[in-house]
């Protein structure tokens, strides 16, 4: 491979890494912060996308009517598509915690499942809602014309940075606002939080409110990344494990963890892509996949048994208030 | 309709099988065993390899069993596939699972290590069989007419049948034996079995032959009934998951009642709605009842 | 010695430290009565005793034997028994269930032990098919000691038997702990009700913040002013 291949290759992984990173920021807030078991991330990252597909992409006419159906077409600008985006997955967060969250924590766990198997399902089977399995394609890429083409992703590269720091900034005040020391210390011991007179319950339905916006933004960054979406590319693996592996990594409770997870993770993935698809007879290289969907299910386990607290570990000092 | 409730109760005497083994890790293990679903594909494939290939090499005739598309080989396979499935279990549990508990970690982190888990055993069936459909056998069977217009095929009865013999088993060995006996006991109050000087190493031990046997089982029966697929398990977490909410945590009744709900209302819904949204079904289930009643029909906690 | 020794126990919950230098015994068929107020320790020292906490400081000596850190199914099957003060019964297990229950680790001469068990409770024998989740309070009570009686210990170790017990329930515990020592099992006690406990005991220490401040006869123990104003509440 040339140097400007490998140039592509590399930006193209930090702009995954990026998308990946968001989301982890998402499951941060919720499992993190919160002690949230969300395992239907894939769920929140479908619905960002295809919101933001159906808010920027306009009505099918003429022709094309009779191969693509969607319910809407607005046609908006992209800012639109992801404002869209966070505040209709965070909707379906509010929707999925309130029935779970004043019960064990585990159900949290089972409903999302359900809601990200639910989710899949509908787009899969219902046509008119956002074209069934063949899903949306050509997704309008934001300031295109600012760009010349081959120079395109680098200016995606860039939002997608911006979209990661802003989306961290905005998280790292939280946290140490009021509002942050109540969701850790929530976190910490439930039952002295509920006896100081916390509402336990309003406090973990923000936490898991906010993370899937996170991560309804994620889904729509991706969406006009890859510019073509359908139901099976929200895989409980691509979906919601590789997410969790990242922040387990990386470490959870941290941001600087989520982020550094997310582009470890990736790159590990994409990275033993090149090496099983140079080295392995074509027999094994069909079966590349499920080699590292093995390899990265070891490191979750590994993570779990040998450094639960992952790399970077928790973030030790939350407040500066502490400090004194 | 009546052929609808009569396959639920088909689908939904599989689903109990494996909701029962999950409500006993769940009641006395104490954590939500997300690996369940993967080990009923487990127990279906380690069949598939036993009936279609290591026994025939050894010479094993198939012995054919009547109107049932398969033979007392299969059976045979059956049953060690229970065994093996079992024994991988107690391996994982002793690997991962021990570690964890010794560590004192809470119920959520043995639940993730259970999902890594059901990647991990996902992952290596792919890459053993590969992602494509596989059958037991390709025979069509006829199905028998029974009275008030219901066909069923012989093999959806042997299904009902094996069910019913399994969970009289249990039955009995929860009720009549002591290790039964201590198992219940430390679902109820696990340190109180402790101050007995019940032995938790063995009662563990069990939990995880017993659950993990039960969901071999399921998996072989599924098998038989539709086809083997990867993610087959996975995709019966949902309504695993409801039966046993829907019977109350740590129920094995509840789970058996649970799992017929679960197949029945699956089965019928698809009068309404695409088959494929079964697992949907399952989810409305338990959002339902989430709402309604979360302790479940004979629940406690 | 026979009996239990406890010999400068320090013990407590991970970082928590509870119990500092604390020192008792009971001799064979003897009744010992521990009182003091909330947080002294008593329960944390029943448990450091039957294993259920790790002491670190100190031993525990039972019958000759240095039975320190021991854990329960050790502890069982060398004569001593113990009966929790909240969750002390397998609820959805019938009163025959549990007390199989308690005679878990060794089988032989189940039957007898069973029958003695159902003549001490009479009650208990009526009931035995019932599950004991749904058994009054009473009953309860006596099925949870009832379990810890199959295995014929010889040091019995009751964490406030009598709590939560309507007043007639109280005297009827007691008595019945009178009888299980009359038959030779000694009995360490912890109990709030001190008065009925001192009176069924021959011993008595008095426990606060994780130390023994007071031993001696209970007569003496009742008498004293001291003891009687600040744990036996008043006038009775």
């Amino acid at each position: 491979m040339d140097v400007s291949g490998l140039f592509s290759y590399l930006v193209s992984l930090a702009i995954m890494g990026g998308i990946y990173a968001v989301f982890a920021l998402g499951l941060n807030v919720q499992w993190g912060y919160t002690g949230l078991f969300n395992i239907g991330i894939a769920g929140f990252f479908a619905v960002g996308a295809y919101t933001s597909a159906l808010i920027t992409t306009p009505m099918p006419e003429g022709v094309y009517a009779t191969y693509v159906q969607q319910l809407v077409g607005l046609d908006l600008p992209f800012p639109l598509g992801l404002l869209g985006a966070a505040m209709v997955s965070g909707v379906l967060g509010l929707i999925i915690g309130l029935p779970t969250l004043r019960l064990r924590e585990d159900y949290l766990a089972i409903a999302t499942i359900g809601i990200a198997e639910a989710i899949r399902l509908i787009f899969n089977n219902e046509q008119w809602l956002a074209n069934g399995p063949r899903g949306l394609t050509g997704l309008p890429q934001p300031w295109r014309s600012w760009v010349e083409p081959q120079h395109y992703h680098y200016l995606y590269l860039i939002i997608v940075l911006v979209a990661v720091a802003v989306v961290y900034w905005a998280i790292e005040r939280g946290i140490r606002s009021p509002w942050g020391r109540v969701l850790r210390a929530i976190r910490e011991d439930e039952v002295a939080a509920a006896m100081n007179g916390k509402d336990v319950f309003a406090f973990k339905l923000q936490a898991l409110v906010l993370g899937a916006a996170i991560m309804g933004l994620g889904g729509a960054l991706y969406a006009h990344y890859v510019r073509a979406i359908s139901p099976d590319a929200f895989t409980p693996l691509f979906g919601t494990f590789l997410i969790w592996v990242m922040l387990m990594l990386g470490g959870s409770g941290n941001n600087k963890g989520a982020i550094l997870g997310a582009f470890l993770v990736w790159g590990i993935w994409t990275g033993s892509t090149f090496v099983t698809d140079q080295t392995l007879p074509p027999f094994w290289a069909a079966r590349a996949p499920y080699v590292r969907f093995l390899l990265i299910g070891l490191i979750l386990e590994a993570i779990i048994l040998l450094r639960p607290q992952g790399i970077l570990g928790e973030e030790r000092q939350v407040s500066k208030l502490l400090e004194e | 309709m009546t052929e609808l409730m009569v396959y639920g109760v088909v689908l939904g005497s599989i689903i109990a099988l494996g909701a029962i083994g999950l409500t006993l890790l769940y009641g006395i293990l104490r954590f939500a065993h997300f690996a369940h679903g993967d080990l009923m594909t487990l127990g279906a494939y380690v069949v598939l390899f036993l009936n279609a290939e290591l026994l025939p090499a050894l010479g094993v005739p198939e012995l054919k069993l009547g109107p049932l598309s398969f033979g007392a080989r299969m059976l045979g396979s059956l049953v060690l596939s229970m065994g093996v499935t079992a024994v991988v279990a107690l391996v994982i549990d002793r690997l991962l699972y021990n570690p964890l508990r010794a560590r004192k970690s809470s119920p959520i982190i043995l639940a993730m290590a259970s999902l890594g888990m059901a990647f991990i055993v996902r992952s290596v069936i792919y890459l053993i069989w590969g992602p494509q459909f596989l059958f037991y056998s390709q025979e069509l069977r006829p199905a028998w007419e029974l009275p008030l217009e219901v066909r069923l095929r012989p093999d959806q009865v042997f299904i009902l049948v094996f069910v019913l013999l399994l969970v009289l088993l249990l039955y009995l060995f929860l009720q009549r034996t002591k290790l039964g006996k201590a198992m219940r006991a430390t679902a109820d109050n696990p340190q109180l079995a402790w101050v007995c000087g019940i032995d938790t190493g063995r009662v563990t031990a069990w939990t995880w032959a017993l659950g993990a046997g039960l969901a071999a089982a399921a998996g072989v029966l599924y098998g038989i009934d539709a086809q083997l697929r990867p993610d087959m398990g996975w995709s019966f977490l949902l309504p695993l998951f409801a039966a046993v909410i829907l019977g109350g945590i740590g129920s094995p009744l509840g789970a058996l009642v649970g799992g017929l709900i679960l197949g029945v209302v699956q089965q019928v819904s698809t009068a309404f709605l695409l088959p494929t949204y079964k697992p949907a079904v399952a989810f409305l289930v338990l959002i339902l009842l989430l709402f309604v009643r979360p302790r479940g029909l004979f629940g406690g906690t | 010695m026979a009996g239990l020794d406890v010999h400068h126990i320090s013990s407590g919950y991970g970082e928590m430290s509870i119990l500092h230098d604390v020192s008792i015994r009971v001799e064979p068929g003897e009744v010992v009565t521990l009182i003091g107020p909330n947080g002294a320790g008593k329960s944390t020292l029943l448990k450091t005793i039957f294993g259920l906490l790790t002491p670190t400081e100190g031993r525990i000596l039972f019958e000759d034997a240095d039975v320190t850190g021991m854990k329960p199914p050790h502890l069982v099957r060398r004569g001593m028994s113990y009966v929790p003060q909240v969750d002390n019964i397998f609820p959805s297990l019938t009163v025959q269930e549990n007390l199989e229950m308690g005679a878990f680790v060794r089988h032989d001469g189940f039957a007898e032990r069973l029958d003695e068990l159902y003549t001490f409770f009479p009650t208990l024998r009526l009931k035995r098919k019932q599950r004991v989740g749904s058994l009054s309070g009473g009953e309860r009570q006596m099925v949870a000691m009832g379990r810890a009686l199959m295995l014929d210990p010889r040091l019995l170790l009751l964490d406030e038997p009598s709590a939560g017990l309507a007043p007639r329930l109280v005297g009827m515990v007691f008595d019945k702990m009178a009888e299980i020592n009359r038959a030779g099992i000694a009995l360490l006690i912890v109990e709030q009700n001190a008065r009925e406990a001192l009176r069924l005991s021959q011993r008595g220490y008095v426990m606060a913040g994780g130390q023994v401040r007071l031993e001696g006869e209970s007569g003496q123990l009742l008498q004293d002013e001291e003891v009687g104003r600040l744990y036996l509440g008043g006038r009775r």
